[in-house]
């Protein structure tokens, strides 16, 4: 552990990593099953033009998307993370997600339109989270061990209620709930995207501003209540702002495996385990990487398009395996 | 990543990695779509079998041969007699071919897909039927038989029906099903589709074992005669340049070795897909890009309502193919390995034209 690190060490981690995000947006944006021209988008003139800007209006929601659900992923990922400090924690261990599905289907199931399925996304997530929560809590406390058990027990009740919601539904019914069990940023509009920023935004504010608490539990409750940390606000805050940006991510864009994991790691083992680096990097990180499976989903078996979560993986597998390898 | 064996902590992956599951039983049932229902795939496998008669001689069909009075011999033994009548039924089919007479007529048969149930009533053999799928609505007679199952055919539905002759399709999401029957010892036989080609096939397949080969030689060759003069009259015009989509969002288009490829390039259209294998899921992007100059959408009750949203503001309304030719045919006459799908045909061919 090298922190505490300075704060123009922690700044220029921080502007690293967004040029790294704004140079894999920029490559998403040009690539994909068919070319685009900045010149042509740019000059805006004939067929060429009116091409590249109808172009322009599919692809730069969906890359705005993939940003989003990516960072809200990851950075969801390395504050469960740090919080229970168990390295395995991943935005989708404690119920959130499994509840998302599960109001989406039932939505779905009761002949809703897709339109309003994020909306009944995220009440089921946050259904499951004050669920989990309360399951979690013991004598005014939020037991860790328990939140984990409770996050097991939400998450195989929602799969029993999904598996059993898609064998009866048909039609539209079953493409929606099958679009939340296998993740998709296909259906991206400028809408989804003004919809997903608040939440994403206040969700990140939130656990960057923990960042420095989050430092304190790695030595263990006891001694970060020592040290003066209101540990029951604490683990309250992040829980919930975790499950915010992870509702918010799941109602837009499904399950998408991988990130939230695997981003965290991949990041500590660059940057070190400085929470005030770590959590914002981590965000950047999973913006970028989502961007670029998103961008290679699109571009790879054009014009047919691959599962995200499918390339997530397999984009995602070996940059970890190299990091592990080259760990000491 | 979802297999990891740590304890305490199952992801949300279960219900992912099931349904993974699912949709592929599904997908290969219902060739685009697992919410699509009442659609039939073209596999390699039903390809394969209607090219190769051969292929067509290995299907198990025990108690063809073994006589229906050894069925109720004790488990070995019947195990035993299926295994000759199985060696019985690959050499008859070589010394005879599948037109193999003497066979008896079944009288109570079990379709386990709404495209056979059709073809069974179209032979005029409908009230062979004492089971049918779940989504079995054509002709109107159907109906009223007994359901087996949609997407998940019970087998032991199936078995209690006591059938004489079960009809399968190639692939499906009736396979785990079918072997069950098989294992059973009930006679299945399994139907091609992969083509227009196939669907033929298939149609004379069933009047063979239905014993009303007379009918379906008749039958198959009144399609063929149809599909003849439409591939006559389009001789030599332009191609238009067309998807035929599924589903449209995400937009899922019939590709190369499907039936539905067979039925827009023989209607004289140029499938743009047509080097795609399947039921490919196009991106939006190359959607609203492609020089699409028709755009053949199935139309239904269930099916308006997506492809309705699609087209107003959803992938197919930017670009060329916001401005295409639109034909909607029927959902279920065009989707379904049929006899029906001969009339779509024609009914493609006369809006090119």
């Amino acid at each position: 552990m090298k922190f505490p690190e300075s704060r123009a060490s922690r700044a220029r981690a921080f502007a690293v990593g967004l040029l790294l995000l704004l140079a894999v947006a920029l490559v998403a944006f040009s690539v994909g099953g068919v070319r685009l021209s900045i010149a042509d988008l740019l000059s805006g003139r004939g067929e060429a033009g009116e091409m590249a800007r109808m172009l322009a209006s599919i692809r730069a929601p969906r890359i705005l998307l993939a940003a989003l659900v990516g960072g809200c992923l990851a950075l969801a990922g390395a504050a469960l993370q740090a919080l229970l400090k168990n390295p395995l924690a991943d935005p989708f261990l404690l119920g959130t997600s499994g509840g998302a599905a599960a109001g989406a289907a039932c939505a779905a199931l009761a002949g809703a339109s897709p339109l309003v399925s994020p909306a009944a996304a995220f009440l089921g997530a946050a259904a499951a989270s004050v669920g989990v929560a309360s399951l979690a809590m013991r004598g005014g406390r939020l037991d860790l061990q328990r939140l984990l058990l409770a996050g097991l027990i939400a998450n195989a009740f929602f799969s029993a209620l999904l598996l059993a919601a898609f064998s009866i539904a048909s039609g539209e019914a079953a493409r929606t709930m099958l679009f939340w069990m296998m993740g998709s940023l296909a259906d991206a509009t400028p809408g989804k995207d003004a919809a997903l920023a608040p939440y994403a935004l206040v969700g990140a504010v939130i656990l960057v501003a923990m960042a420095a608490r989050l430092n304190l539990f790695s030595v263990g409750e006891e001694n970060a209540a020592a040290l003066g940390v209101d540990i029951e606000r604490t683990k309250r805050i992040v829980f919930l702002a975790a499950s915010l940006l992870t509702g918010a991510a799941v109602a837009f864009a499904g399950v998408i495996g991988f990130v939230g994991l695997l981003v965290p790691h991949a990041v500590r083992a660059i940057a070190g385990n400085d929470q005030r680096t770590l959590l914002p990097l981590s965000g950047l990180a999973g913006a970028s990487l989502l961007v670029a499976a998103d961008a290679a989903s699109r571009a790879a078996l054009a014009p047919v398009e691959l599962p995200i979560g499918a390339i997530t993986a397999a984009l995602g597998a070996p940059l970890f395996a190299w990091l592990l390898l080259r760990t000491p | 990543m979802w297999s990891q064996p740590v304890a305490g902590k199952v992801p949300f992956a279960v219900p992912v990695a099931a349904a993974r599951g699912h949709l592929r039983r599904c997908r290969s049932s219902v060739p685009s779509r697992p919410w699509r229902r009442g659609m039939l795939t073209a596999s390699p496998s039903s390809r394969r079998l209607a090219s190769d008669p051969a292929a067509l001689a290995t299907e198990h069909t025990p108690s063809r041969d073994a006589g229906g009075g050894k069925r109720h011999a004790a488990p070995s033994v019947r195990a035993l007699l299926s295994v000759f009548a199985f060696a019985g039924a690959l050499a008859g089919c070589r010394a005879e071919g599948p037109a193999a007479p003497g066979r008896t007529i079944p009288r109570r048969v079990v379709a386990l897909a709404p495209n056979l149930t059709e073809i069974v009533f179209a032979l005029g053999a409908g009230s062979m039927l004492v089971g049918v799928s779940e989504y079995s609505d054509f002709p109107e007679a159907a109906r009223h038989i007994r359901r087996v199952g949609g997407l998940e055919v019970d087998p032991e539905k199936v078995a209690a029906l006591r059938p004489d002759l079960v009809l399968a399709m190639a692939e499906g999401s009736a396979r785990g099903a079918v072997r069950a029957l098989e294992a059973a010892g009930l006679p299945v036989t399994v139907v091609p589709s992969g083509s227009l080609d196939a669907v033929l096939e298939g149609i004379r397949l069933v009047g063979e074992r239905l014993g009303r080969r007379e009918a379906a030689i008749r039958l198959a060759d009144e399609l063929a005669r149809r599909r003849e003069a439409v591939r006559r009259r389009m001789a030599g015009r332009r191609r238009p340049r067309a998807l035929l989509l599924v589903w449209p969002d995400p937009p899922q288009a019939a590709g190369g070795g499907t039936f539905l490829n067979d039925v827009l390039t023989e209607a004289g259209a140029g499938n743009l897909v047509g080097d795609r294998n399947g039921w490919p899921i196009l991106s939006a992007e190359y959607v609203a890009t492609a020089p699409v100059e028709l755009l053949v959408l199935p139309d239904s009750g269930q099916t308006r309502p997506a492809f309705e949203r699609a087209l107003s503001r959803g992938p197919l309304s930017r670009g060329p193919v916001a401005q295409a030719k639109l034909v909607r045919l029927d959902e279920a006459s065009l989707t379904r390995p049929g006899p029906r799908v001969f009339g779509m045909l024609e009914r493609l061919a006369e809006a090119i034209r």
